[in-house]
């Protein structure tokens, strides 16, 4: 299909940081509705510290109260959009989290293809590194492609469970399916945080979230070489560990800005 | 040894029963949605409930997962969540379960309907990947699946999985069912360090098996 240069987007979990990242950086270019289960608003409490808060929807944007558990609410909110992004996720309740990271995909993909759209951008936490003796946290230039690992935990298997529906969907229907998925947050330039603190090998700048965003909804039918591409979304990192959005850019032609070089390397030595 | 079966309303479920009673220890668990009959054995419970699921583990050595086998005909969407909340959160709860209580394998049977995408002319064993349709039916067996392959992988415990055809003579035979899920429970692995075995289960040539007469599952169809 082309890209998706202009129109309609629908952004499911709306009010999570991820999705209001997303959201400032389409904004200019699309049209948005953004779907959450609350009211924006009343999310007035940072995820962690420095994660964006969402603003109110502005006209032509609008604000829609949805619940991605249920399918016809997915489905109508999916209606006459051009592409669809999930940003949904529920992380420590077991019902909910099955119902939201799962099923939310299945439903977020079914309606996608019952109403002929074609792109949709999912999301979720890295798989790769899960605390676990079959994870890749022990090995280097860990890729994007290579199988997930997500462990027993309720947040990565549930989770795990809604990408592999998502992937399904795609390789079904030829849907362009870009998952973006992350391990830790952080803004790029926190006044509290300490030269040569340090910097975990898979992080992503707030700063760096939404472009990428923007980048698969405009990328060429030619980027998704597979019907369900996944990328590393991190930083520019030093590390070696997973790739720093190499896949990105090569496909999406996006490239991280952000590198947090101030905490991966040694604070001047004061000469006393 | 103690065995609990899922699914007991189903007639795989049934014929597993019949078949195990005499060898196993066996307790058998329903559904708890109202669509078993009331004449059913087993204890009525949902699989997705940790407080109604951790007490069917007890003192249970192995689980036969058969709950997610039963091919499912969701109407709405409604049934659609259902069917695959059953399949995925049912046996990640079960699985959480079993390994708070000791249990040392699960036996999951799912459906060979996974593969029934490749063409018929083709060889298709274990090591061919899962082709799905994007229907819940379709789905839920392949949710159930990957939730134990994963959860194997970094817990303690030996995840049996079979992939059965249809029950009858274009599918997978009665016996031929119960004789490889009877094998499943009592295979020894050894030395062998994997914790996930995927064999399929076919009485036809349609689904070849690359793994399943070997050891340690030692599995051969009836000769018919």
């Amino acid at each position: 299909m082309p890209p998706v240069l202009e129109g309609k987007i629908a952004i499911f979990g709306a009010a999570g940081p991820v999705a209001v990242m997303a959201a400032d950086a389409l904004r200019p270019h699309y049209t948005l509705r953004l779907c959450d289960v609350q009211p924006l608003a009343e999310r007035t409490v940072e995820q962690s510290a420095g994660a964006p808060l969402p603003a109110t929807a502005i006209p032509p944007h609008e604000e829609r109260r949805v619940d991605v558990t249920d399918y016809a609410q997915v489905l109508e909110a999916s209606r006459g959009m051009d592409a669809l992004v999930n940003c949904t996720v529920v992380r420590p309740h077991l019902q909910p989290a099955f119902l939201v990271n799962t099923i939310g995909a299945y439903h977020v993909a079914k309606a996608a293809v019952e109403l002929g759209i074609r792109r949709i951008i999912h999301t979720g936490p890295q798989l790769v590194i899960a605390e676990h003796q079959a994870d890749y946290w022990h090995d280097f230039d860990v890729h994007d492609d290579v199988p997930e690992r997500p462990g027993s935990s309720l947040y990565g298997l549930s989770k795990y469970l809604g990408s592999e529906v998502m992937r399904r969907f795609a390789e079904v229907h030829h849907l362009e399916v870009a998952a973006f998925v992350y391990a830790h947050f952080r803004p790029a330039n926190r006044p509290s945080d300490a030269d040569g603190s340090g910097l975990y090998a898979f992080t992503t700048a707030w700063e760096d979230t939404g472009a990428p965003f923007l980048a698969a909804l405009r990328a060429p039918a030619t980027a998704f070489e597979q019907p369900f591409e996944l990328f590393h979304i991190a930083s520019r990192l030093p590390h070696g560990k997973i790739g720093g959005s190499d896949k990105a850019q090569r496909l999406l032609g996006w490239a991280p800005e952000q590198d947090f070089s101030r905490l991966w390397h040694r604070s001047p030595i004061v000469q006393e | 040894m103690q065995v609990l079966i899922t699914g007991a309303e189903t007639p795989l479920a049934q014929l597993a029963a019949a078949r195990l009673r005499e060898r196993f220890d066996l307790r058998l668990t329903r559904s708890a949605d109202g669509t078993a009959e009331h004449t059913t054995a087993g204890i009525p419970a949902d699989l997705r409930v940790p407080e109604q699921v951790e007490p069917l583990v007890e003192g249970v050595e192995a689980i036969l997962h058969l709950a997610p086998y039963a091919l499912q005909h969701p109407a709405d969407a409604d049934a659609e969540r259902d069917v695959l909340d059953q399949a995925a959160r049912g046996t990640f709860v079960l699985l959480h379960a079993a390994l708070k209580a000791g249990v040392k394998r699960v036996v999951l049977a799912s459906r060979l309907d996974l593969m029934a995408a490749y063409p018929e002319d083709y060889l298709v064993d274990e090591t061919w990947k899962p082709l799905p349709d994007t229907s819940a039916a379709a789905l839920a067996p392949y949710l159930a699946e990957l939730t134990l392959r994963e959860a194997v992988r970094a817990e303690p415990i030996l995840g049996v999985c079979l992939r059965l055809g249809e029950l009858g003579e274009s599918g997978t035979t009665a016996s031929d069912a119960v004789s490889a899920i009877e094998r499943a429970l009592v295979m020894d692995p050894a030395e062998q360090k994997y914790r996930w075995w995927l064999y399929h289960i076919s009485s036809t040539e349609r689904f070849a098996s690359a793994a399943a007469s070997k050891e340690p599952l030692c599995w051969a169809p009836a000769e018919g």
